[in-house]
């Protein structure tokens, strides 16, 4: 509860402080085009009409975007439905929230009761009017789900004490403590709202179809191959979406993808979810040097973490040791999926990020890898393990073999073995959330730019995701005390300091952050990839052909 | 011959009720938990939603009752829906049949086009070259693995002649010769394993038969060589090689599970094997079973075509 | 009528009449203690990775390439041989063995459970192999013994059927009614006359099936429902071949080549071992 509260004042503390100062983005870099969307192109100069044709990623369960997570059904699903307020579909800095179905939002003086206004003359797919019941239907489901319904991100809106609807128009939220995360969260893509006097008859209705006010209206939908939607022609935004219809077609391996992509039967590749691999976009630009290709930053981490808790990892001499032989340049090579910068816990090139030369004094990132072998060494054996030791590494089996190939390469430089523990993808993720591994190798999906988005999720003691379980009150400390820190300069200092204790502690070791890269005719106009996926930008409503 | 008919078909109905037992209880001997394949990828598991799942699913009864309920499903041809996505199975079977079944005509009429003509010519000429070469080659065609061509095919067609599988099968009735062009090459490969055994088959019946007294008659008689194998001998040895294509029909969808999921084809063996990815029981025993429900038709086909066919042989 | 099994004819008969399959066990051989002298033969590590030189095509230093890691395919096809040959000759022996005792039980008792046997084996034979070795594959979760069992259990059916009629065949012969005439008791017309009777389409059965349980392997490891990685076997190598054969096509290309010579040896060798004990069946 408390960390609620913290992490809402954080966000909220920033985003006034932010304002005032825009900071730089990090860079996209793009393979040949000049990729970078100032805003959308003016209405008048936009030519309506045609289809696109992607890609879809991820898993698929269904397409009711509340009771699952899967990267599939956010592809799919977003289309079809809006959220109160959303993340900006042209800012890249994540930080600009625009409206949604509500026209304009207020939160009260105490941050403990927000107040939204619906938009006028919203309907849904199948006609009917949107109204405050919807809404408050809509984040009852979420936040208290009815049986038979499950909802992935309950845990979220733990805070939240009352939905009402005083007249159709209006929405309120009443919180039990006063939290600023609550508007955030409300951005945040999954939250979309869904019609009442349909999921109320059936709680599956959602599953198969989508009855919603997006931008797109279901058609068609294949498990595993395709999914189709038509433009919805009654959509609240006047004019949009441009395009016609939207198809998705599945493909079991890139290079099928690719090769559909290159003889024009594909518009671009995934537009909502993940994106190619590095190998097939100069792929894509080598059979074809028209195409858009470039590679975006995203929101988004490969990760290995240590369970601190299990001997002989609760010593952090040996888990220094371990990351001191851990190379990250190397490291990537062997994640063959994976692209971008080597990282701390805060994005790349944000103003949060350390400078180089104090970044390189971090422990496991000092350049000198030579000199690291010897050190970890010696760690060692101040910890009496000198002839070494062996764990368990767990993992999802999709990216299982690069991270053993790995750890069991570089680890194995100081004596350390590899066991294999590779699981299907919901079990790995159970047993990681039970924190059940010794070494756990992933990836996640960030939140927000801002520095608690990583922090505050996997250090701070206790957090949701700290499966860890590292406790460094020190640390606890120091998140404390930036998140009152208002002057962003000032912040900053508080905020490397934290970054060093939360390294140098070795609980959850990142990587890289990934780039993305994404490919398209260069027809394809006003497509745009924020670092979190789960914006405005994915429903597509001002991409447009120019054809 | 109706006695020989009924007993058949009542001899089929053990062994698809024997089929069922072994689909179902075979799969539930299945190790991870479908329930969390529900509950996705980027979140945290809600451990009471997890229990509730499982009870919905009926995970949580005795097995035989779970057995139960899933014959009674079939009996009424409702094979229910998927687990987690619930996308009724009755759907998406119906869209993979027709396509695996297109796929599974162009492979036997390749297979029988060449592998009836080869397997004659091959017992006719005993011992001579063309012998040893279609005897080589049928034993290659056997010992390659069926996916491996597939690769090698899809390799060989993505550099060479920049051929790649088209997003959407065309149906036979819209468009005949693009049908039979998206569709060609999986079936060659499920073709080259089912050729190399029924060329064998072939090429050993016809020499059995040739050796056989009526065909030293019929020489005797002074009929002509071509007139004595293809009246006499072909005729008869193709009652064992309707059997084996028949028994063979099994080996087809072999080849039909594993050559989809090398070209993607939509058909019952992708489905299959997305099902059991997925760990989608009802998706896996309805696919599984639908497959053994069309060998058995088959085979009782085949049969009773047999005894039709030669009304020398006489059943008890 | 069968001939008598107390014929043995030995390897130089064996040569002399049936010379390629000869040939095809010299071949036989020649893989098998190549795989067994793997870790002199290998020039590399298998499982040592070089990431400077992933996805080489074939070269000197290389000569079949090398994969996603950088390790010499060459290395792991030679330690993947002993593998794939172990499980194939595991789950044949286990297979065709268990199954011939199910058989000759059956063919002796006669009575419920030889028609419940029976029933059985009629109805897995009515799916297809590789579906029902799916399913068990799929049960058992994918390893080393769960693809041994499965690909076993696929192979009972045809064995009890062989050696049920080789043993009933027998039975029915004049010298065992003799025998049991005399007073001979039931163990010693098993084991004397019953069973030598048996052998040869026991060992027919061993040299058709290998072939069969090789690529068996293969394809439940190219689903990725095999052997799991690390553990080089040729199926396993050929996993994730197809998703990346843009970049490197030779590691899809030499594992299958290895797999096709393997498996048509084994053929060449079956079809001999069956046209030398069986000749009756010569022409087949």
């Amino acid at each position: 509860m408390k960390r609620y509260l913290l992490v809402g004042a954080a966000i909220g503390l920033s985003l006034a402080a932010l304002s005032c100062q825009a900071p730089t983005p990090p860079p996209s870099e793009s393979i040949g085009a000049d990729t970078s969307v100032a805003g959308p192109t003016a209405p008048d100069k936009v030519k309506r009409g045609g289809i696109l044709r992607g890609t879809w990623s991820g898993t698929l369960a269904h397409l009711d975007l509340h009771q699952v997570g899967t990267l599939g059904t956010w592809n799919a699903g977003n289309l079809m439905y809006n959220g109160l307020i959303e993340w900006d579909a042209f800012d890249k800095t994540q930080q600009r929230i625009v409206p949604g179905l509500a026209k304009s939002w207020e939160a009260s003086p105490d941050g403990s009761r927000f107040t939204f206004r619906l938009q006028d003359g919203v309907k849904f797919h199948d006609g009917a009017s949107l109204t405050g019941d919807d809404v408050v239907f809509t984040l009852k489901r979420i936040a208290d789900p009815p049986r038979g319904t499950s909802s992935a991100r309950k845990d979220q809106f733990q805070m939240v004490d009352k939905i009402e609807s005083p007249d159709p128009q209006t929405v309120v939220v009443t919180t039990k403590f006063p939290s600023a995360n609550l508007v955030n969260l409300l951005a945040d893509g999954w939250h979309v709202i869904v019609p009442k006097h349909v999921v109320e008859r059936d709680a599956n209705a959602l599953k198969q179809g989508g009855i919603g006010t997006g931008p797109y209206t279901f058609k068609e939908l294949v498990p595993n191959q395709k999914f189709v939607a038509a433009r919805n022609p009654a959509y609240f935004r006047q004019g949009h979406p441009y395009l016609e219809g939207i198809e998705l077609y599945r493909f079991g391996e890139e290079t099928t993808a690719i090769a559909a992509l290159v003889t024009n039967q594909l518009d671009m590749v995934n537009p909502a979810g993940q994106g190619i691999s590095g190998q097939g976009a100069r792929d894509v630009k080598a059979r074809n040097a028209a195409m858009v290709v470039e590679s975006n930053p995203r929101l988004a981490i490969d990760i290995w973490r240590y369970n601190v808790t299990r001997p002989p990892l609760d010593d952090l001499r040996v888990r220094q040791a371990m990351n001191l032989a851990i190379n990250r340049e190397e490291y990537v090579k062997f994640l063959q999926d994976s692209e971008g910068p080597v990282g701390t816990v805060v994005f790349p090139g944000s103003v949060w990020d350390l400078p180089k030369a104090e970044q390189e004094k971090l422990i496991g990132y000092e350049p000198n890898y030579d000199q690291r072998l010897q050190r970890a060494k010696q760690l060692l054996a101040e910890a009496g393990l000198a002839g070494g030791f062996t764990v368990t590494l767990m993992a999802t089996t999709t990216n299982f073999e690069d991270n053993a190939q790995a750890l069991e390469a570089m680890l194995g430089r100081i004596n350390i073995k590899i066991k294999r523990d590779p699981l299907q993808q919901e079990e790995a993720r159970q047993r990681e959330a039970e924190s059940l591994f010794d070494v756990y190798a992933g990836g996640y999906g960030i939140a927000t730019i801002d520095p608690v988005g990583v922090v505050g999720d996997h250090f701070v003691c206790g957090s949701g995701r700290n499966t860890s379980k590292f406790c460094d009150p020190e640390l606890d400390r120091l998140y404390q005390e930036q998140l009152k820190v208002l002057d962003q300069k000032e912040r900053a200092k508080v905020v490397h300091e934290m970054i060093k204790r939360a390294i140098n502690g070795a609980s959850m070791n990142i990587i890289n952050w990934n780039n993305e890269y994404h490919a398209r005719w260069p027809y394809v106009r006003d497509f745009v990839v924020t670092p979190s996926r789960y914006t405005l930008a994915s429903k597509l409503e001002y991409v447009w052909l120019d054809k | 011959m109706h006695r020989y008919l009924t007993k058949r078909l009542l001899l089929s109905i053990p062994t698809i009720f024997g089929l069922t037992v072994l689909i179902f209880f075979t799969l539930r001997v299945l190790p991870g938990d479908v329930a969390l394949t529900i509950l996705g990828e980027d979140t945290q598991v809600d451990h009471q939603r997890l229990l509730e799942i499982r009870r919905e699913l009926g995970l949580d009864q005795p097995i035989y009752v779970q057995y139960g309920q899933w014959m009674w499903s079939i009996l009424r041809l409702d094979p229910g829906r998927s687990f987690g996505s619930d996308y009724p199975i009755a759907k998406r079977l119906a869209a993979a049949i027709p396509i695996t079944f297109n796929l599974a005509v162009y492979a036997l009429i390749l297979t029988l086009i060449v592998a009836i003509p080869l397997g004659a010519v091959s017992a006719v000429h005993q011992d001579s070259w063309v012998d040893y070469a279609s005897r080589a080659a049928a034993l290659v065609g056997l010992s390659t693995p069926g996916f491996w061509v597939g690769i090698m095919v899809i390799m060989f067609l993505a550099f060479y002649v920049g051929w790649m599988p088209q997003l959407q099968l065309v149906s036979f009735f819209e468009d005949p010769w693009k049908n039979f062009t998206q569709l060609f090459w999986p079936a060659l490969v499920i073709a080259i394993a089912q050729t190399a055994v029924i060329t064998r088959m072939t090429r050993s019946t016809l020499l059995e038969v040739l050796r056989e007294d009526y065909v030293r008659t019929a020489r005797a008689k002074g009929l002509r060589e071509r007139v004595v194998i293809v009246r006499h001998a072909l005729k008869n040895a193709m009652l064992p090689v309707i059997t084996l294509i028949g028994l063979e029909f099994a080996g087809l969808m072999n080849g039909a599970v594993i050559t989809e999921t090398v070209f993607a084809v939509p058909g019952l063996g992708s489905t299959l094997i997305q099902g059991i990815n997925a760990k989608d029981f009802p998706l896996i025993q309805a696919t599984v079973l639908f497959i053994g429900l069309i060998v058995v038709l088959v085979n009782l086909l085949v049969d009773l075509s047999y005894a039709w066919l030669d009304p020398r042989i006489k059943y008890r | 009528m069968s001939r008598p099994a107390s014929t043995w004819w030995g390897p130089a008969g064996f040569a002399r009449r049936q010379p390629v399959g000869a040939v095809a066990l010299l071949i036989l051989l020649g893989i098998l203690l190549a795989s067994l002298a793997s870790p002199v033969l290998a020039p590399y590590d298998p499982f040592a990775n070089d990431l400077s030189n992933k996805w080489a095509p074939p070269t000197a230093a290389h000569p079949m390439g090398t994969d996603q890691y950088g390790r010499d395919t060459y290395s792991r096809l030679l330690l993947g041989a002993r593998y794939s040959l172990f499980l194939s000759f595991s789950a044949t022996f286990l297979g065709v063995t268990i199954g011939a005792v199910i058989g000759l039980i059956t063919a002796y008792s006669r009575g419920w459970f030889d028609i419940l046997v029976l029933r059985i084996v009629d109805v897995k034979m009515a799916m297809p192999g590789l579906v029902f070795t799916l399913l068990i594959v799929a049960g058992l979760g994918p390893s080393l013994s769960g693809v041994i069992i499965a690909l076993a259990v696929g192979m009972l059916a045809r064995s009890i059927r062989v050696i049920r009629a080789a043993a009933l065949a027998t039975r029915e012969m004049v010298y065992v009614d003799a025998a049991r005439a005399i007073g001979c008791p039931d163990w010693r017309i098993m084991a004397l006359h019953i069973l030598p009777a048996c052998i040869a389409p026991y060992i027919i059965l061993i040299s058709i099936s290998i072939g069969g349980a090789i690529v068996a392997e293969a394809s439940l490891g190219y689903l990725g429902l095999g052997v799991q990685p690390p553990t080089p076997t040729w199926g396993q190598i050929l996993n994730r071949a197809q998703q990346t054969f843009r970049q490197n096509p030779w590691v899809a290309i030499f594992p299958g080549l290895a797999i096709s010579l393997t498996v048509f040896a084994f053929n060449l060798l079956g079809d001999a071992i069956r046209d030398h004990l069986d000749p009756k069946l010569r022409g087949r």
